[in-house]
């Protein structure tokens, strides 16, 4: 029973984080697979990308039947992502990962900042 | 175009190097950078992680890293939750979602920073120890 509960609530958080903001659900999924259902790291890690798929998937064709898609800049940046992925993957061991993530970590909390202030911004001047 | 390009070449750059998705490095850029509406670049970002996350899982699966069970049955769930999530987002105005996503970068950053002890930090602590 406890199994059951943890599959729906983590399933459901992962896939509403997802759909609602547009990205993967990955920081929901591996560490509730790592720490409720004991799977390691790496396994997490793999089976949250096969779950992305998933959700992704669904979610986007969500977002394509209101057409807030453009498949045009979606293809640009796909092509770029490969590259980068194929880059990162290369770079992997050669970089002082510890700070670069505290770097990364930081230009986030700048960026949330700065898309809070947009938003709030909105509500005030009411501009869509 | 060259812009589009570079912003898809530093999202795949960080997660690769990270482990955080590339939504996270994509909705900001587009929406900051290249003016994209907010419900138009998050629609863009899931189109995009698709087949990113195809070629990543199925290398992982080759490697015995999907477990397939947890897969399909957490799969369905975040199914459901992922067409719930998609439609809130879509009766949404624009400033909310960039409320929701600001607050889940801060949240997302300050993990990175060890704020709060995440999963990823041990893991490198103890690759790191085999390491040395």
């Amino acid at each position: 029973m406890r199994l059951i509960l943890i599959l729906v609530g983590v399933g459901l958080a992962t896939g509403v984080m997802a759909g609602l903001m547009g990205v993967g659900g990955g920081i929901i999924a591996v560490p509730a697979m790592v720490f409720l259902l004991g799977l390691t790291q790496h396994r997490a890690h793999g089976t949250s990308l096969a779950i992305i798929v998933l959700t992704a998937t669904a979610s986007a064709l969500n977002y394509g039947r209101y057409g807030n898609v453009n498949l045009q800049l979606a293809a640009e940046l796909a092509v770029g992502t490969v590259v980068g992925s194929y880059l990162g993957a290369k770079l992997m061991n050669r970089v002082p990962a510890k700070d670069l993530r505290r770097a990364f970590g930081a230009m986030v909390i700048v960026v949330g900042v700065m898309m809070i202030w947009t938003g709030m911004s909105g509500f005030l001047t009411g501009v869509q | 175009m060259l812009l589009e390009l570079a912003i898809g070449v530093i999202a795949g750059l960080l997660s690769g190097l990270m482990g955080v998705g590339g939504g996270i490095v994509m909705v900001p850029a587009m929406t900051l950078l290249l003016g994209v509406e907010q419900h138009v670049a998050q629609g863009v970002s899931l189109i995009v992680i698709v087949p990113t996350a195809i070629v990543g899982a199925s290398t992982h699966f080759r490697q015995g890293n999907v477990d397939l069970r947890t897969a399909v049955l957490l799969g369905v769930f975040s199914i459901v939750g992922g067409l719930l999530g998609s439609q809130v987002a879509q009766l949404l105005d624009r400033q909310w979602l960039q409320l929701i996503f600001g607050l889940f970068l801060l949240f997302t950053g300050s993990r990175m920073l060890g704020l709060r002890l995440g999963v990823k930090q041990e893991k490198k602590d103890v690759s790191t120890r085999t390491a040395s």
